[in-house]
């Protein structure tokens, strides 16, 4: 009895058995291999994309830039994304402001409804989109997926504005009331400022599901689409390995876009507003 | 309630989101009108003709199969690395922490792509098997229902380790100590303590793994190979390749509900348990 309280005192818990452990690397490395193969093949010459490499030369990064399609492909996405990124951040804000500062009947479904968007299907979404748009005669597509990756993205946007405006308190806008502040100045000198990092961060979150989104806009896309679609598009007729190249850019810049959300808000903020999609 | 705004600024926060919800509200009707919507016929004649024929509750059969695989591989590995994150360092549990972040953050087209380049027939794992010598000619790792499975759980794996991570972290290490220290074995601690309470995030994970796999189109589309079909993409087919709009939006209607019914069903057997009292052994 003694000898195995004194070995509990050394080891309060049992160390990790190996099942969880071998479980987890392998997890793990479905999520890393397939990154680590689409960089490696990204640098390798032969259009055939044999790993491992021969030789090391950046000929699929040059295709990648000098096709116009990847070009005005890149450009539409982030200017569809940046457009939704504005406006959605600004609507979600204001209605994250309203339902966390307001008590009033129904304010439950309220916010359930906000988050909506994210548990339905978004096939569903793409296809009632397109059939209320053809119906409405609305032609211009640029237009249509905008307002589409608007309805997608406002549910990431109050989740995240939500959980910063209730960590801060509304002691300091009342203050500002108090000291005789307007309503809209309250609103931009003292509650804008403190939740900035959860603004900043919905502006990116959007971005970056607008900018990824393939199945909605798939629906809505006639004539030239978004990056995904073309790059789609590109994997079905081609084969060489371009689009690893385009793939190795775009992790690049999720790591800096990671890095970025780590400083602003942590990393640990990301994962409670998981997101799915493909 | 809150008196630092007056009722109209309070009311205009709120409208531009009112408006988007509305926007949401008339494309959902929109679906569910075309669905209903038939020419010549009984209102119900799309639905009908759906689950009236072998070829069309294949995609329905096809999909919830593989919405139950990928969800029982992503709750099973998931929970791992959610446990082992747990245990682990602060320096290791960051790593993974980047690891998930990553993947929210990828875009899913190349993901798909590169997931192609890993298990394809010319791609890395074949052509090193080959190399060593383990077999003569490329296995069929994607282009059937393994492919779609395996992409699947790529793509899901970070939002089946978060709702049981923050379940398992809350729970205190005091349990497993007194355990522990009254002498339960390793096993017989995990399964009587930390699984029985890890239940909630294991209930939420598998909702939403499930969920979204059940609806996937880029992933079966890009890892099917035209062979794994599954409901999203015979929705896409019907609308975009032969104006079935009204078909399509049925197929559609017809795989969510049922799915929210069996989530609904799977939520209450969950609940259930987890209120009776702990057998006594």
């Amino acid at each position: 009895m003694t000898a195995r309280i004194a070995k509990a005192d050394f080891t309060p818990i049992p160390p990790l058995g190996a099942l969880p452990r071998l479980l987890a690397i392998a997890g793990c490395a479905l999520l890393v291999l397939p990154q680590l193969i689409v960089i490696i093949t990204s640098i390798d010459p032969d259009p055939a994309a044999i790993f491992p490499p021969h030789a090391i030369s950046f000929t699929w990064y040059m295709n990648a830039f000098t096709r116009p399609a990847f070009r005005e492909a890149l450009l539409m996405s982030v200017a569809v994304g940046a457009t939704t990124a504005l406006i959605s951040t600004t609507i979600g804000t204001m209605a994250a402001v309203f339902v966390v500062r307001n008590r009033f009947p129904g304010r439950g479904i309220l916010i359930a409804s906000l988050q909506l968007p994210v548990l339905i299907p978004e096939v569903m979404l793409g296809l009632g989109f397109l059939l209320l748009f053809s119906r409405a005669q609305m032609r211009w597509s640029l237009l249509n997926i905008g307002l589409a990756h608007v309805v997608i993205t406002l549910p990431y946007v109050v989740r995240v504005v939500m959980a910063n405006l209730q960590t801060v308190g509304i002691s300091l806008e009342e203050a500002a009331r108090v000291l005789g502040a307007g309503p809209v100045t309250s609103f931009l000198r003292v509650t804008l400022p403190v939740i900035r990092s959860g603004v900043v961060s919905a502006l990116i979150f959007s971005f970056i599901v607008s900018f990824d989104n393939f199945t909605v806009t798939t629906f809505l896309v006639t004539g030239r689409g978004t990056l995904p679609i073309e790059i789609y598009g590109y994997i079905r007729t081609e084969s060489d390995p371009t689009i690893a190249a385009i793939s190795t850019m775009l992790i690049v810049v999720s790591i800096i876009g990671i890095l970025a959300i780590e400083r602003i808000v942590g990393i640990e903020a990301v994962s409670r507003t998981g997101r799915a999609q493909g | 309630m809150d008196r630092t705004y007056p009722l109209a600024g309070r009311l205009l926060l709120i409208s531009p989101a009112l408006l988007v919800l509305g926007l949401l509200a008339l494309a959902l009707s929109s679906l569910l009108a075309a669905s209903v919507n038939v020419p010549a016929g009984p209102w119900y004649a799309h639905y009908e003709r759906f689950f009236g024929q072998d070829l069309y509750t294949a995609y329905l059969y096809r999909s919830f199969r593989i919405a139950g695989w990928t969800t029982v591989c992503a709750a099973t590995i998931g929970y791992a690395i959610a446990y082992v994150m747990t245990r682990a360092t602060a320096s290791t549990r960051r790593l993974i922490l980047m690891i998930l972040v990553l993947q929210f953050f990828s875009v899913s087209v190349t993901r798909i792509y590169s997931i192609i380049l890993l298990l394809g027939n010319n791609g890395a794992v074949n052509r090193g098997l080959i190399a060593a010598g383990v077999i003569d000619s490329p296995i069929r790792l994607i282009y059937n229902e393994l492919g779609v499975v395996i992409g699947l759980v790529n793509a899901a794996l970070p939002f089946a380790v978060f709702p049981i991570y923050s379940v398992l972290e809350r729970i205190p290490v005091s349990y497993r100590e007194a355990a522990h220290t009254l002498g339960a074995l390793r096993g017989r601690i995990f399964w009587q303590i930390v699984f029985p309470l890890s239940m909630p995030g294991v209930g939420a994970s598998v909702v939403i793994v499930f969920l979204y796999s059940l609806g996937a189109f880029a992933t079966p589309l890009m890892l099917g190979g035209g062979f794994v079909d599954l409901i999203a993409v015979f929705s896409y087919e019907q609308a975009i390749n032969f104006s079935n709009y009204g078909f399509a939006a049925a197929g559609a209607v017809a795989s969510t509900v049922l799915g929210l019914v069996l989530v609904y069903a799977f939520t209450t057997v969950v609940e259930r348990s987890a209120k009776a009292p702990a057998q006594p052994t």
